[in-house]
């Protein structure tokens, strides 16, 4: 098998958000090493998904195809990955960093003795190495780490690596027939439920919250504060509604809703990876926090460094009393 | 029934996390504030919930780390597991598969029937040492989960696990199995006084690890501060001064 990039595929992640943002990667560091990229989609029938993704990336699709594949599994991913990348000697494979693909990544890593790099939201040459960054200690610091395995696997960050449609003719799809049986894992269920209405959405103005309310006393800070402006709306942090005081409808980041409003006012909210991937496309950011070093600084247009329930009440006060 | 919970301290979130020249963490320990991981003290109190409703279930809980760790394990004690082991190391490994090894070396021979760990660590956030824990167990694990359901009789255990806030994925899993839990799924206890005055008299089981095992196949070259995305504008002065300022500078942007 040739020395390249495999990008696995999430069948099920529709419209394929995390497995393009993946193969962005993969697109970057094939030219910058002159290796090829390879799509690979798992699952029972999905000759459709195939021809949606050699469509939109140009990328030859490998489709693997099984009755145990039908739902996500992390056994299952892993049993037919090792199957088809056993003859892979050197190269890496891409996994979107999503919830499914940071579940298999090191299980699948540790079956073809390969380094596992979580989570990666950059890289660089240095020489012959390739050096992969990726956020830690809170989203203070980044560290850079260099797989040594000739076969390596990657987890991309959501959000790290925007995909752009290059007009190119569709890759050519191939598929094949995996007969793997299912072993511990039984019956895989998906279960959804109808999105909550929060008002997120529509709002062009979102004022959110985080751990740093620290008690449900503080929030109405947060309500008065979306009071002054029209067409607002509040949301927080996965901790404020962990904490109960906001509902899960009102969740922003990447395993909750996706903004992109005028002005964000963040209020005690770190600025973790996987928040501001949901809020990226804000226009303006105000950041509201007490610890001058909170990582979301780095990503604010205004910062304040103030105590959240202290700073909001003058704020608003001054507001009203130049409007009256 | 025995059940595992892995427990990994952390240094505060707003601790200041200072770098030497060679790019390494140099932490202020006197000054730094060590505590349980927040993902791992959801893992302990599911694990105290299932002895709760199910009875005869022990809850041991194991740390890998400097004498420190043991604060935390005592924590555990006090919040109500059976047992606690401290995995004793200066400094831990930085790969989360070095540190799996650590954890499957200790758990191998001891017959847990299941496994939990917090989804990531809150400080380096690699999310990989359940999962990777699992797979040298040759165990089944699910992640991201905020709901179980253990069945005794079929030596089963059923994970929600969390694809997005709308989105969920059952999954069956047989025993003996790993779950590495999303927050959310209870609300961690805080110790009563009667756990605190037992726990005081509970020993921690000390097993000297050693030089530690590598992970040949990943290397951590060095940290860094990340690099801003944006300049933005830092506001100075009173809280007065500074709340003035956004509400001009919000105006001016035609955004109040
Ligand atoms: C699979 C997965 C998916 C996830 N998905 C999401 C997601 O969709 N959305 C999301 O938000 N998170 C998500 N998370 C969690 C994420 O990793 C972070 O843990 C979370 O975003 C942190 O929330 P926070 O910033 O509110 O809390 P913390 O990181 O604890 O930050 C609290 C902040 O408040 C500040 N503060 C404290 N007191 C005050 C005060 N009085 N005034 C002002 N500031 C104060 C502190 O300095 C600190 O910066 C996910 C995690 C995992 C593992």
């Amino acid at each position: 098998m040739e020395t390249g990039i495999y990008v696995i595929a999430e069948h099920n992640e529709l419209p394929f958000t995390g497995t393009l943002e993946a193969f962005t990667l993969a697109r970057v560091l094939a030219s910058a090493r002159g290796w090829s990229v390879h799509l690979l989609v798992l699952g029972s029938d999905i000759g459709n998904q195939a021809k949606q993704l050699a469509e939109k990336t140009g990328c030859d699709v490998l489709a693997i195809e099984g009755n145990a594949l039908e739902e996500y599994s992390a056994e299952g991913y892993c049993a037919a990955l090792r199957e088809q990348l056993s003859g892979m000697e050197a190269g890496l494979i891409c996994i979107p960093g999503t919830s499914r693909g940071n579940e298999y990544a090191p299980a699948l890593a540790l079956a073809l003795s390969s380094g596992c790099l979580p989570d990666v939201t950059r890289f660089r040459t240095e020489g012959e190495h390739l050096v992969f960054t990726r956020t830690g200690w809170y989203g203070k610091l980044e560290m850079e780490a260099v797989i040594s395995s000739p076969r390596g696997v990657l987890t991309v960050s959501p959000g790290a690596f925007r995909f752009e449609e290059i007009p190119r003719p569709p890759g050519r799809i191939t598929r094949v027939h995996s007969d793997l049986p299912l072993s511990d894992t039984l019956d895989v269920q998906a279960e959804t439920s109808e999105e909550t209405e929060s008002g997120l959405l529509e709002a062009e103005v979102i004022v959110a919250g985080g751990r740093g309310l620290r008690k449900a006393e503080n929030l109405p800070h947060l309500h008065d504060l979306a009071s002054l402006f029209r067409r607002s709306a509040v949301g927080g942090s996965r901790p404020a509604c962990d904490s109960g005081w906001l509902s899960y409808g009102s969740q922003i980041g990447f395993t909750g809703k996706t903004v992109a409003p005028r002005l964000y006012i963040a209020c005690g909210i770190s600025g973790s990876p996987q928040h501001i991937a949901g809020m990226k496309g804000a226009r303006f950011v105000v950041v509201i926090n007490s610890d001058p070093e909170a990582p979301f600084f780095q990503n604010a247009d205004i910062g304040i460094v103030a105590r959240l329930e202290e700073f909001i009440p003058v704020f608003v006060e001054g507001v009203r009393a130049s409007r009256s | 029934m025995k059940i595992l919970v892995c427990i990994k301290q952390v240094a505060d979130g707003e601790s200041r996390f200072d770098l030497d020249e060679s790019g390494h963490l140099s932490l202020r320990e006197s000054e730094t504030a060590f505590r349980i991981n927040r993902y791992d003290e959801f893992a302990l109190e599911e694990a105290l919930q299932i002895r709760d409703s199910l009875g005869d279930v022990t809850v041991e809980v194991v740390s890998l780390g400097p004498l420190r760790v043991e604060s935390s394990l005592r924590r555990a004690l006090e919040m109500g597991a059976d047992n606690a082991y401290h995995l004793i190391i200066d400094t831990s490994p930085d790969t989360p598969l070095a540190r799996a090894r650590q954890l499957a070396f200790f758990a191998a021979a001891r017959d847990y029937d299941l496994i939990l760990t917090g989804i990531q660590s809150e400080d380096e956030l690699w999310g990989q040492t359940g999962p990777s824990l699992a797979a040298l167990m040759g165990w089944p694990c699910a992640t991201t989960v905020i709901r179980q359901e253990l069945n005794r009789e079929d030596r089963t255990v059923t994970a929600c696990r969390e694809i997005n806030v709308n989105s969920r994925e059952m999954i069956t899993l047989r025993l003996p199995a790993l779950l590495s839990l999303q927050s959310g799924i209870n609300r961690p206890r805080y110790p009563s006084l009667s756990h605190k005055l037992r726990a005081r008299k509970q020993d921690i089981m000390r097993i000297d690890v050693g030089g530690g095992t590598a992970d040949d196949n990943l290397t951590i070259k060095a940290l860094h501060r990340p690099r801003s995305e944006k300049r933005g504008l830092r506001l100075e002065g009173n809280l007065q001064e500074k709340a003035e300022q956004l509400r001009e500078l919000l105006r001016e942007r035609s955004l109040l």
